[in-house]
């Protein structure tokens, strides 16, 4: 390394300048946020209209086996050839983005909705209730979230609706804990006092006066979630668990292409791609968000 | 390192003893730090040579450039600055060398010690061991052998207990201790030459007394040399043998610290001395230098202390920089260098507003 | 001697969260539609075969007397009879839980070794190409499903060029390090996306710092500054970051083993789950609780002994 040590350095020569500080809204800086942002928002418009339009878009019945077609190779009829039952590969991811990104969406969303309202609550009346919850907080936590979601699924069930309770119950605790910290810190400040000594409800406070504050983070995280999810649903669907066939899922589509790895390789990789896209979409829009909210 | 006889202050120096070489020298040394609003000239065509075994004051406000020229000596500098100019420490030019031959000479030769130490010491190494490092990286000592030493080190400077502060961590010393702790760090090597940024300005004064003391003693007493850097006058004047007085980036006024600051030659000095509240003495009350400090930028033309002088003349908007000898090896940059000033110590003589305004 | 304190403290933290989640597991199980006996004998049964199980389970019995049984076992190391092998639960972990912890002991080791130089890299180079290159990583990372990942690996590695084995445990210390390469691999790719970011914002924010600036005053340089005064300041705060990650990090171990069919309690949860062996998925669930829990203990005390500042409590 040798070079590395005589690398950056800034000493603060001038007090009240800030030459040394990375200037966040210098305009060649901000140029490339909106590009990330306009990237990233693009990607995802693109999976949100493919979901949406499935039925017009996909050129074939992703459930239409057509066996003398099966292992096809891409081409003319099939841009990504076909599956070991003849099924057309494309149209499966397309209507894989109906059952993968909406089931994510449903998921995240509304482990954001309860664990934004258990954050508020354990944040704003503390007290055993506080105490009780967090407790559990911790031992959701500790089960890591693949072996909770089997429990779950056990109890549940298959199919699309119990994995969608099942993701709820695993993710709503990083919200919780998120929206709970954010809350103890605000909760001293000035404007809540203000808003009690006004004698307004608690329910007033908490939603005219702290969600607004807190909702950012919640909705900045929401991002990242909603590809963990799309992770989790795919690899439940890998194993064979979760949504059942044959309904076209990313996962379970990989796991159908193992066998033809050397042949079809296609098979297995296209549908990891989609979901790789996905997440950096996902990133971007998280990404660029969080700068916006550092640099104002 | 050479044993010199005890000193007492001043009287060694002579003001014009050309005797002995220097041992450091800076020649014509301009730093250029790129920013986003331009280029800003740090340090302007700044000289200076330090006498093996004496202390140099450096003086200034905030931003006049102190401290780039310490670390532009060290070679410390960001990538993106621009150095012209020569440094010499003894014979060898400084920044001609490779980046690697010229950190193995920072902290043998040169070593530093920082204005605060509770960050300037790394907060998860113990003492001793930190102590220890130059010389284990300078002179290949054994681990056992440098921790020995720092432990002498620790006791020279007057901390109690030696053996066992050095096995402590940076937070669990007092504030006095740290800055000790920092200056057995600087000597560790026995190096020629100490840089100090602003060591006493974190403390205390009666931490400040005993501090200066301690440098007399372990430093100029063994012929160490110091260059001091300070806005304070009062602390440099104790320990320095010389002084130089900066502004916005160059030099207005060198020499003995106990003539410069008796009688200084450039108004500026002058008024950084009256902003001084008077230790003793008839009390009067002291009186801020009005004004700006200069715009980095685009700094004033001719003598950059012009807006705000109490007695600036026409001719001073655009007077040539020449840090002139006005005799008894002082120099002064100031039209009235050659003679005491034209300015009173009565109070109103120079008013907030009337030092604004050049006339 | 405090940290010793401070590990017992935290033990018995450690045994009372898991008999919560011993409780909440036992609940939930309970909740189930169909009976043991119902879910062991399949459609086929007679209504007496499946009472007859179910009374030999001691399923008939109260929920409390089948809770204080369960607990009692508990204590006792007995984590139940796993319906799919016939055997104790304890047993066949005992076989299997070896090799998920190699692999993960194997993917922690990979993330540092890969994390660390990256940051490192990025931090010392920054806004270089070389740091942008790095940094823009993590968004493709994030993405990409492990299982997804150790396939593409398996397809490239194992298969087109055939250095590491496509599936299975090797023999042998050398032979397990090739097989649990791939897999760990995997694991690391999206792990150190998100470390390395932190590192790497960690690294920075230390080489502003004073300390950094008397070390290279005093002439160190290099490996020396970077391994003796960067690295250890710079660590802590991504030490944080991993003991909240650990635990995805487990579930993403356990997926993979399904994909490298490695016999660890990864696959076989899953086999569990789909003849749905109820004391198998509880016992392994409850084991994967306690190792996320002891992983967070070590990392604590490794925080304190890195930052001698911190006061464990």
């Amino acid at each position: 390394m040798k070079s590395v040590t005589e690398g950056e350095l800034q000493p603060q020569p001038f007090a009240d300048t800030d030459e040394s500080a990375a200037p966040t809204s210098s305009a060649p800086r901000r140029r490339r946020r909106s590009m990330k942002m306009t990237l990233g928002l693009s990607i995802l418009a693109v999976y949100i209209a493919v979901a949406l339009l499935a039925p017009i878009v996909a050129p074939y019945n992703p459930l239409a086996q057509q066996i003398p077609d099966a292992l096809a190779h891409p081409g003319m009829h099939h841009l990504l050839g076909t599956d070991q039952l003849g099924r057309d590969v494309l149209s499966r991811i397309i209507y894989g983005a109906r059952v993968d990104l909406v089931a994510a969406t449903a998921a995240s969303l509304g482990a954001c909705i309860i664990g934004t309202f258990v954050g508020l609550l354990t944040g704003y009346a503390g007290g055993w209730l506080d105490i009780v919850l967090t407790r559990i907080m911790d031992m959701v936590q500790t089960i890591p979230s693949f072996t909770l979601l089997l429990v779950l699924l056990l109890v549940l069930g298959p199919g699309a609706k119990s994995l969608v309770i099942a993701l709820i119950v695993t993710h709503w605790v990083v919200y919780a804990r998120l929206i709970r910290g954010s809350v103890l810190t605000l909760r001293s400040q000035d404007f809540v006092a203000a808003a009690r000594l006004a004698g307004l409800r608690t329910s007033r406070i908490l939603v005219r006066h702290l969600l607004p504050n807190v909702g950012r983070q919640a909705v900045t995280y929401l991002a990242s979630d909603i590809i963990l999810a799309v992770t989790a649903i795919a690899s439940l669907g890998y194993l064979g668990i979760g949504i059942q066939p044959p309904t076209a899922e990313w996962g379970s589509m990989i796991n159908d292409g193992q066998d033809f790895l050397s042949s079809n390789w296609w098979l297995s990789v296209a549908p990891g791609v989609v979901v790789v896209v996905l997440g950096l979409g996902l990133a971007l829009v998280s990404d660029s968000f969080n700068e916006r909210k550092d640099s104002s | 390192m050479t044993s010199q006889p005890s000193r007492r202050e001043g009287t060694r120096w002579q003001a014009d003893a050309a005797t002995g070489k220097p041992l450091l020298r800076v020649r014509g040394l301009s730093v250029t730090l790129p920013t986003r609003r331009g280029d800003i000239k740090a340090v302007d065509g700044v000289s200076l040579d330090v006498m093996p075994g004496s202390a140099l004051g450096l003086v200034g406000e905030s931003g006049s450039g102190k401290s780039i020229l310490l670390r532009s000596i060290l070679g410390l500098l960001p990538d993106e600055a621009h150095v012209e100019g020569q440094i010499y420490l003894e014979d060898e030019e400084l920044n001609a060398l490779a980046p690697k031959q010229r950190a193995m000479s920072r902290g043998k030769n040169i070593s530093v010690i920082f204005q605060d130490p509770m960050t300037a010491l790394n907060p998860v190494r113990r003492i001793g061991a930190q102590i220890a490092e130059g010389p284990i990286v300078h002179y290949g000592l054994r681990r056992s052998a440098a921790r020995a030493r720092a432990i002498e080190l620790l006791a020279e400077v007057g901390i109690p207990d030696a053996a066992e502060v050095s096995r402590r961590y940076p937070h669990e010393l007092s504030g006095g201790m740290r800055q000790r702790a920092l200056i057995a760090m600087a000597l560790a090597c026995d190096p020629k030459i100490i840089l100090c940024d602003e060591p006493t300005t974190a403390l205390d004064v009666t931490l400040q007394k005993k501090i200066i003391d301690l440098l007399r003693r372990v430093c100029l007493d063994r012929g160490v040399a110091l260059l001091f850097v300070s806005h304070d006058l009062a602390v440099v004047s104790e320990l320095c043998d010389f002084v130089n007085v900066m502004y916005a980036g160059r030099f207005v006024e060198t020499g003995l610290a106990r003539q410069v600051i008796s009688s200084p030659r450039h108004v500026y000095t002058w008024a950084l001395l009256r902003s001084l509240p008077p230790v003793d003495g008839p009390r009067v009350a002291p009186l801020s230098i009005g004004g700006l400090p200069p715009d980095r930028l685009h700094p004033p033309t001719g003598c950059r202390f012009h807006p705000r002088c109490p007695v600036a003349q026409d001719v001073c908007v655009t007077l040539p920089y020449d840090l002139k000898d006005v005799g008894n090896g002082r120099r002064s940059a100031c039209i009235y260098g050659a003679a005491p000033l034209p300015v009173t110590d009565e109070p109103g003589a120079v008013t907030d507003e009337q030092s604004g305004v050049v006339r | 001697m405090a940290r010793l304190r401070y590990v017992g403290k935290r033990l018995l933290y450690v045994v009372l969260t898991l008999w919560g989640v011993s409780l909440l597991l036992f609940l939930l199980l309970h909740a189930l539609p169909s009976t043991p006996g119902q879910l062991m004998l399949g459609e086929a049964a007679t209504p007496d075969q499946v009472v007859a199980i179910n009374h030999a389970l001691g399923y008939d019995r109260s929920m409390v007397s089948q809770y204080a049984s369960y607990m009692g076992g508990l204590l006792h190391g007995d984590l139940g009879t796993s319906y799919l092998f016939q055997r104790p639960v304890s047993d066949e972990l005992r076989i299997a839980l070896p090799v998920t912890l190699k692999l993960a002991v194997f993917a922690l080791i990979l993330d540092v070794v890969v994390t660390v130089p990256l940051a490192t890299i990025a931090a010392m180079r920054k806004n270089k190409p070389v740091d942008h290159a790095i940094r823009a990583i993590p968004l493709i990372g994030i993405g990409m499903p492990p299982f997804w990942t150790g396939t593409i690996l398996l397809v490239i590695f194992a298969i087109a060029f055939k250095i590491f084995p496509a599936g299975g445990l090797e023999h042998g210390f050398g032979g397990t390090l090739r097989s649990l390469f791939l897999p760990a691999l995997t694991q690391t790719i999206v792990a150190s996306a998100i470390l390395t970011r932190s590192l790497r914002q960690s690294i920075l924010e230390v080489l502003q710092s004073d300390y950094i600036l008397t070390a290279r005053a005093k002439g160190v340089r290099g490996l020396r500054l970077v391994v003796g005064h960067v690295l250890p300041n710079a660590v802590v705060p991504t030490l944080s970051l991993l003991s909240v990650l650990f635990a995805g990090l487990i579930g993403g171990v356990l997926i993979t083993e399904s994909v490298f069919a490695l016999p660890g309690i990864g696959s076989m949860v899953v086999q569990a789950f789909q003849v749905y062996d109820i004391p198998l998925v509880s016992g392994i669930t409850l084991v994967t609780a306690a190792l996320i829990l002891v992983m967070n203990l070590l990392l604590d005390v490794l925080y304190s002994l890195l930052d001698p500042r911190v006061v464990l409590r």
